[in-house]
C-alpha cells in the first residue's frame, strides 16, 4: 500500500466513507499495521472540531443509567488484584456523598442552617481540589445572597486572579461570577446566578490577573463542586 | 484538533486509561463531559432520537469494554471516543436503508464551516481544520464535510451533488490528501 492510499483509506475510515467491509478490513488491521493506526489517529484528531458544528442536545436522563446497567458487573472488569489508584474523577463519587460533607460542613460553620427555615430555597455547595479537600463552601439562599466562603485561604500569585465560575446543568457554558479574592468571604447577590438548580456546578479557576481574557475558563481548575439542595 | 487537554483540564487520556481499569466513575464523567456534544453527533447522523440514544448506548459500552486498545502514544482520546460513536451512528443508519435527506443541509453545514466556525469556540481549537477546509473547493469541502458530520457515503453524495460517482470518489482523495499536506 502506497503511503498516500494508506492516507485515503485511514481517513475515509475515520469519516464513515469506507464500505462496512472495508471498516471491518480496517479494524482488523489496526491492531497490527503501526503505519494504519497512525494515521487513523492523525485524522481523528484533525476532524475533531466538525464534532462541533451540530448543536449539542441533552440526551434522556434515563440514558446513563440504562448504559451503567449494560456495562459488566463490577468486578468483572477489572482485574480483581490490579493495584487501583483513586483518580480526581471519582469526585463523581464524592458528588453523590457530597449531602455528607454538605451536613459536615454545616456543623464546621455553624448552626444557621440547621434552625427552622421558612421555605426559601437554599442550597449549598462544597468545592473541593483535586485531592479532594475541600477549600471552599458556597452557600446559596436563592432569594438572597450567595456567599462564598475560604475553608483555608488559597494562595494566589502574582499576576495571576482567582475567578469564581457557575455552570447550571442546562446552561452549555460556565458563567463568570467575577474574582474573587483568596482569604475572604465573597457575597453577591443569588440573582446574578444565571440559574440555580441541583447540581449547579461552581469552580474557582487560577486565571490571569484581570480575569478569563475569552470570558470562559481558561486556567486550572483549582476546587469544583456541585450544588445541593437543603 | 482534540487537544489532549480541553480548557478546563479534563484528562481524557487519564479517565480512558481508568476505564480499562474497569473504574466506573470515569466512565460516568465522561459520559457527563460529552453527552450533549456526543448526543448532537449521534442525532445529526441517524435523525431520530431514540435511535441516537440507543447509538450512545452501544458505543459507551463499546468504550468501556475496548478502552484498553486506545493507544495514548498516537493521539488524543477524545478524538477515539469520537470515532466509535459516530461508528456506531453510521452502522445504525446503514443497517437500515436511509433515504438521501434532500433539504438544503448540505449549505447549512457549509455555513457552518466558513462563519460560524471560529477558533477557540466550543471549547476546540476549529481554526487550522477551518482555514484548510477553507482551501479546498467547494464541492470538495461538500464531501468532507457531508461525510463527517451526516455520515453520507459515496453515493449519497453522488445523488446530492450530481456527478458520478467516480468523479465523487476521485474529488474526495484529492481532498483527503491535500488536507493531509495542510494539516501536518
Amino acid at each position: 500500500m502506497t503511503d498516500d492510499d494508506r492516507t485515503v483509506l485511514a481517513a475515509e475510515y475515520v469519516l464513515g466513507l469506507a464500505s462496512t467491509a472495508e471498516r471491518a478490513q480496517v479494524e482488523r488491521d489496526l491492531g497490527r499495521d503501526f503505519e494504519l493506526r497512525r494515521a487513523v489517529y492523525f485524522w481523528q484528531d484533525r476532524l475533531f472540531a466538525m464534532t462541533r458544528l451540530p448543536d449539542p442536545d441533552e440526551p434522556s436522563p434515563a440514558l446513563w443509567p440504562r448504559i451503567e446497567k449494560s456495562l459488566a458487573p463490577a468486578g468483572e472488569a477489572s482485574r480483581a488484584d490490579a493495584p487501583r489508584r483513586a483518580g480526581w474523577w471519582e469526585s463523581l463519587a464524592l458528588w453523590r456523598t457530597v449531602s455528607v460533607v454538605a451536613a459536615a460542613a454545616v456543623l464546621v460553620l455553624g448552626v444557621r442552617f440547621l434552625a427552622p427555615a421558612p421555605a426559601p430555597e437554599r442550597y449549598l455547595a462544597v468545592l473541593q481540589n483535586d485531592q479532594k479537600t475541600a477549600g471552599w463552601v458556597v452557600e446559596i439562599e436563592a432569594r438572597g445572597r450567595l456567599r462564598l466562603v475560604p475553608l483555608a485561604a488559597t494562595p494566589v500569585p502574582p499576576q495571576r486572579a482567582l475567578q469564581f465560575w457557575t455552570k447550571a446543568p442546562s446552561a452549555t457554558v460556565p458563567t463568570s461570577l467575577g474574582l474573587v479574592p483568596g482569604d475572604r468571604v465573597t457575597e453577591l447577590p443569588a440573582a446574578r446566578l444565571p440559574a440555580l438548580e441541583p447540581e449547579t456546578l461552581f469552580e474557582l479557576t487560577l486565571e490571569p490577573e484581570g480575569g478569563s481574557p475569552t470570558g470562559r475558563p481558561t486556567g486550572p481548575i483549582l476546587f469544583v463542586g456541585r450544588a445541593v439542595a437543603l | 484538533m482534540a487537544g489532549r487537554r480541553d480548557a478546563d483540564d479534563f484528562d481524557y487520556e487519564a479517565a480512558l486509561a481508568a476505564c480499562a481499569r474497569g473504574d466506573r466513575y470515569a466512565l460516568r464523567a465522561i459520559y457527563e463531559r460529552e453527552r450533549r456534544w456526543l448526543m448532537a453527533v449521534a442525532l445529526r447522523v441517524t435523525r431520530r432520537r431514540e435511535l441516537a440514544e440507543e447509538v450512545l448506548h452501544d458505543a459507551f459500552v463499546q468504550i468501556w469494554r475496548k478502552a484498553a486498545t486506545f493507544d495514548a502514544a498516537l493521539g488524543s482520546a477524545r478524538g477515539w471516543i469520537y470515532t466509535v460513536v459516530r461508528h456506531r451512528a453510521l452502522n445504525a443508519v446503514r443497517s437500515s436503508a436511509r433515504v438521501v435527506a434532500v433539504d438544503d443541509e448540505a449549505l447549512v453545514a457549509l455555513a457552518d464551516a466558513r462563519v460560524a466556525w471560529r477558533p477557540g469556540e466550543r471549547d476546540v481549537d476549529a481554526g487550522a481544520l477551518a482555514e484548510c477546509l477553507g482551501r479546498l473547493d467547494e464541492q470538495k469541502r461538500t464531501c468532507v464535510v457531508l461525510a463527517f458530520v451526516d455520515g453520507y457515503t459515496h453515493e449519497e453524495l453522488a445523488t446530492k451533488l450530481g456527478a458520478p460517482l467516480g468523479t465523487v470518489k476521485s474529488w474526495i482523495r484529492r481532498a483527503l490528501l491535500a488536507l493531509r499536506e495542510c494539516l501536518a
